[in-house]
């Protein structure tokens, strides 16, 4: 501390390390180009990535990115008010495999929201919205409140 | 309404509240932002490109600014934090604990920062010694400007080049991206009292390098 203490007593210095950070302070509209490199390269990678396989009512087998059948779900979650989806995992079931699916996901709640009914309400997001998306109707649907998080003031209005 | 979609009444619901998160990891300043770290990170974990643009959004800048300033260097440290990003979108599910995403990009820019140094200094013509600052390639410093006219803060960036990589490293993540030792010494994987250490010899020798300076 009294190494902190004798540091910052010396003006001339701090002045001249101050001069420094501010001529090292990256305009926001400069990054924009490596923001870009950055998602080019994350949205091939993406593109690679693993597929699920599911199976029309009839029995024709299809397969789907991943990532797409997690956006569908979480989108759903989401949907629901004072729910935040995180993980979404979903496994082809049903006899041929693949014409059912089971859904496994975790959410953040809002502080205050009454879980039971709440949970209905993504169940049957959710199950509508595979059904809609997909074709395929869930078998179950588990989730798993991980976390609460307080309301902010934009979202109450 | 329920009945008639016969397979969404079935499942398990539960709750499992984690622990609270580091403090520092979980700072989202800005307003912006509809989602915590947490949920960012574990989305981008399964992929939510959304997310990770958000993670990228957050950290870039930071991570540019810190980088930038401890090499003095713009390509470099631009270079540094898409190596560091893309690296952290690769690797997101070795993170095992999703709060720590803070924590665990800068200590990948850090210790990709001090690499970028240890190269440096491993070049013959990057000579330390205090007479062939002026020299030096990869300073911020223009070569145009006359020793004359050489200012403070010119003096003061060649000083830095004079400290060691981790002294470099961790004095600008103490001194100037405002972490407290704790932090550094958690960013850095090392005890506090290497964190003092470290900073107190940079001190020093800034000091004695400014001498005449300020």
């Amino acid at each position: 501390m009294s190494d902190d203490a004798a540091w910052e007593t010396d003006d001339h210095l701090r002045g001249v390390i101050d001069e420094y950070m501010g001529a090292f302070e990256p305009d926001p509209a400069e990054t924009v180009g490596l923001r870009e490199r950055i998602l080019d390269i994350v949205r091939e990678d993406l593109a690679r990535g693993p597929s699920t396989r599911l199976s029309t009512p009839r029995g024709n087998p299809f397969t789907i990115a991943t990532a797409a059948v997690r956006t569908i779900v979480r989108d759903a979650v989401d949907a629901v008010d004072g729910i935040r989806g995180r993980s979404v995992s979903l496994t082809p079931a049903g006899e041929p495999e693949g014409t059912a699916a089971e859904v496994e996901v975790t959410v953040a709640m809002r502080a205050g929201i009454a879980f039971a009914p709440t949970a209905e309400v993504i169940r049957e997001s959710v199950a509508a919205a595979l059904t809609e998306q997909l074709g395929i109707p869930a078998t179950t649907i588990d989730i798993t409140v991980e976390d609460v998080y307080e309301a902010e003031e934009t979202e109450d209005g | 309404m329920g009945a008639e979609r016969a397979p969404n009444g079935s499942g398990r619901t539960r709750f499992a509240l984690a622990s609270s998160p580091v403090a520092y990891d979980v700072n989202m300043a800005r307003g912006d932002d509809r989602f915590d770290i947490v949920t960012l990170v574990v989305r981008a974990r399964e992929g939510d490109i959304a997310a990770f643009e958000a993670l990228v959004d957050e950290y870039e800048r930071k991570l540019l600014r810190f980088a930038w300033r401890t090499l003095g260097d713009r390509q470099d440290a631009e270079d540094i934090v898409q190596d560091t990003l893309v690296q952290a979108w690769r690797s997101l599910s070795a993170l095992n604990e999703p709060a720590a995403f803070g924590t665990w990009i800068y200590r990948m820019a850090s210790n990709r920062c001090t690499d970028v140094l240890r190269r440096r200094a491993a070049r013959p013509s990057d000579a330390s010694d205090p007479d062939d600052m002026g020299h030096h390639p990869d300073g911020a410093v223009s070569v145009e400007r006359s020793v004359e006219a050489r200012t403070a803060l010119d003096h003061f960036t060649e000083v830095l080049q004079t400290l060691s990589s981790e002294q470099r490293v961790t004095w600008v993540l103490h001194q100037m991206e405002g972490l407290s030792y704790a932090e550094v010494a958690t960013t850095l994987g090392i005890s506090e009292g290497s964190v003092r250490g470290r900073i107190h010899r940079a001190r020093t020798a800034i000091a004695e390098g400014m001498q005449g300076w300020v």
